[in-house]
């Protein structure tokens, strides 16, 4: 086993600069946020318990050019965006490691693939922090995942005094850390840190691990338990967007003379217009047709399609929300009902 | 100019001719082709199968691909002026180009239905995207038992392929067309039937005995003629139809056109009535 000294954390990614953008963790007017280091890459912290952005950031970004056209004189040309850098995102938690591979389902999967999401993810590599102190919004444990799960990461770290244990999951890691190897020293101690991590309970605990809520929930459509939740739903939309394995989008083309782009940009179910169709007939009208999508989405009809809930516990849509609409008292409430 | 394989970025066409298929003009027939006949010839297309038609500039919409794939070229789309791609696609003039993704979704099971006497039944612009498989099922008519035709829409003028309902499709052999519109105008010619698609049908009272009913049109008209042909002794599964909800990927990312755990896009747009009892009514 290898081990990295945190003093060395920032030489490890100024090295891995050369060839990858790196993006870590960093306070930003008190919060913590995982964004793209240039140049300081001291700029990094270890004092957060979940960034503010998830990892999906970095593969699926909030807002991104698809293509180019250019339309001058009926000659019409498309022009697929420039090749992406290599990446390296550290300091990503367990959770949003696992997410990943919950959007690698939807992505990746099927007759059809994402090109701008499958590059990004083959230039890509994850290190991960092992999480030392899971705050009360944190459910991993739920999800079959621990502070210390390895599903999704290239590399995960372990922190111990003032150094990280170092866990290579994926050949990518491996290489990774042979590549940068002087940077690295050998583990000689044995001793049960990895364990410990892989096996700390989070502060809900298992208490709504969904079990075969998924086959119960079949029948629940018209449940008034919807009705109840979604007439506190602002529908801001906060909580897909901090979500990291939620995925629908918008496609909204930007003109300029002859000149102009497509973008795609994240969008929410929990939105009005989201489902609105030309003609004005919109087949989830009400906020409570919303909410039970999104509910829906995440603990039926996803782990349907992948047998895997759409969800990782990471706590952030509960932190985030505004109204007390808590997945994780969903999963408790139909669990005791059904 | 041949482009990527990347899935959201369309390819270019050219229209090569507008057809106005009602009087009011709020539907109209482009007839497209590819640039690079290389990316016309990986289009392989089944009837039934949609494509996404983008105008630059203003957006992208699905829309079903209404010729046949036996009579492949140029590709055809039967479009009504709705929304903002398609009202901005209706300005545009012969010549000018587009562009295509696709085709996406699944088909109408024609393979399926060998040896079997099948009935149509469409409303309005709904019968663009039977049509496809229409041509396809008569091209091959050896293959096939009756096939029977019921259309209808709200009056003569906003009837939809004129030639082929009043000629083409009459005139072969084991073919019948009934037309009905919901009312006609004062002096307006019209010897076919008067009155709503469902009723029509119940009146025409097609035989459930091997065969496959197949209807597409306006929510409201798909719902009743299911009601007239469970009537009339239709088996759920010998029932075939479409649904529609709002796209913007096309390839089951996007999030919008879920019924339950389908994607309409990738796994409709076509349903048989059996699969479509088993959704979450919700659409």
């Amino acid at each position: 086993m290898d081990k990295l000294l945190r003093s060395n954390v920032s030489r490890l990614l100024k090295k891995l600069s050369e060839h990858a953008e790196i993006y870590a963790p960093t306070m930003e007017d008190g919060v913590c946020v995982l964004s793209k280091l240039v140049n300081n890459y001291d700029d990094w912290t270890l004092d957060y318990v979940r960034t503010t952005n998830s990892v999906k950031d970095i593969f699926f970004p909030q807002n991104e050019e698809i293509m180019r056209y250019k339309n001058a004189n009926n000659d019409l040309n498309i022009e697929p965006p420039k090749p992406f850098k290599e990446r390296v995102a550290f300091g990503v938690r367990p959770c949003d490691a696992a997410a990943m591979l919950l959007l690698d389902n939807v992505f990746l999967e099927g007759e059809f693939y994402d090109s701008y999401y499958k590059e990004r993810r083959e230039k890509g590599a994850l290190i991960t922090i092992a999480c030392e102190k899971p705050d009360q919004y944190c459910f991993c444990t739920s999800f079959h995942s621990s502070p210390g799960a390895t599903e999704g990461s290239d590399i995960v770290l372990y922190p111990a005094d003032d150094y990280f244990l170092v866990v290579a999951v994926t050949d990518k890691g491996k290489k990774l850390i042979k590549a940068n190897a002087e940077i690295f020293e050998n583990a000689t101690e044995k001793s049960g840190i990895v364990e410990n991590y892989k096996s700390m309970k989070t502060p809900i605990g298992n208490n709504c691990s969904p079990g075969e809520l998924n086959e119960k929930l079949k029948n629940e459509f018209d449940n008034p338990y919807w009705k109840k939740i979604a007439r506190r739903c602002l529908g801001c939309g906060n909580c897909t967007f901090v979500c990291p394995t939620c995925h629908c989008f918008a496609v909204c083309d930007v003109a300029r003379g002859c000149d102009g782009k497509r973008t795609r940009t994240w969008d929410s179910c929990k939105f009005q217009d989201f489902f609105l169709m030309a003609g004005d007939h919109n087949p989830r009208p009400t906020q409570v047709e919303r909410t039970r999508q999104r509910f829906m989405h995440k603990l039926n009809y996803f782990k349907e399609k992948y047998d895997k809930y759409q969800c990782v516990g990471c706590g952030r849509c509960v932190e985030k929300c505004p109204v007390g609409v808590h997945i994780a008292d969903v999963i408790t409430h139909m669990k005791e009902e059904l | 100019m041949c482009s990527s394989h990347n899935q959201l970025v369309p390819k270019v066409a050219t229209i090569k001719k507008i057809a106005e298929e009602t009087s009011s003009g709020d539907v109209k027939t482009f007839y497209v082709e590819f640039d690079c006949p290389k990316e016309r010839a990986e289009f392989n297309n089944m009837p039934g199968q949609c494509a996404m038609i983008s105008v630059l500039g203003v957006g992208e919409s699905m829309i079903s691909i209404t010729s046949s794939p036996t009579r492949p070229d140029p590709l055809e789309f039967s479009i009504k002026k709705m929304g903002k791609v398609t009202s901005a696609l209706h300005d545009f003039a012969e010549g000018q180009k587009i562009g295509i993704r696709g085709p996406y979704g699944n088909n109408f099971p024609a393979d399926e239905w060998i040896g079997k006497d099948l009935v149509f039944i469409g409303g309005g612009i709904g019968l663009a995207p039977l049509r496809s498989v229409i041509n396809y099922c008569i091209d091959k008519k050896e293959s096939y038992g009756s096939i029977t035709i019921i259309y209808g829409s709200r009056s003569p003028s906003d009837l939809c392929f004129k030639e082929e309902i009043f000629e083409n499709w009459p005139s072969v052999e084991g073919v019948k067309v009934h037309l009905a519109v919901d009312k006609i105008e004062e002096g307006e010619q019209w010897d076919k039937s008067i009155g709503f698609v469902p009723q029509y049908l119940e009146q025409i009272s097609p035989s459930p005995d091997n065969a496959i009913a197949i209807t597409c049109g306006p929510p409201i008209m798909i719902k009743y003629v299911l009601e007239s042909l469970e009537k009339l002794k239709f088996k759920d599964e010998q029932i075939i139809t479409t649904l529609e909800l709002k796209m913007q990927c096309g390839v089951g990312y996007c999030g919008r056109c879920n019924i339950g755990d389908k994607y309409v896009c990738i796994d409709g747009p076509v349903f048989s009535y059996k699969q479509i009892k088993e959704m979450p009514q919700e659409f």
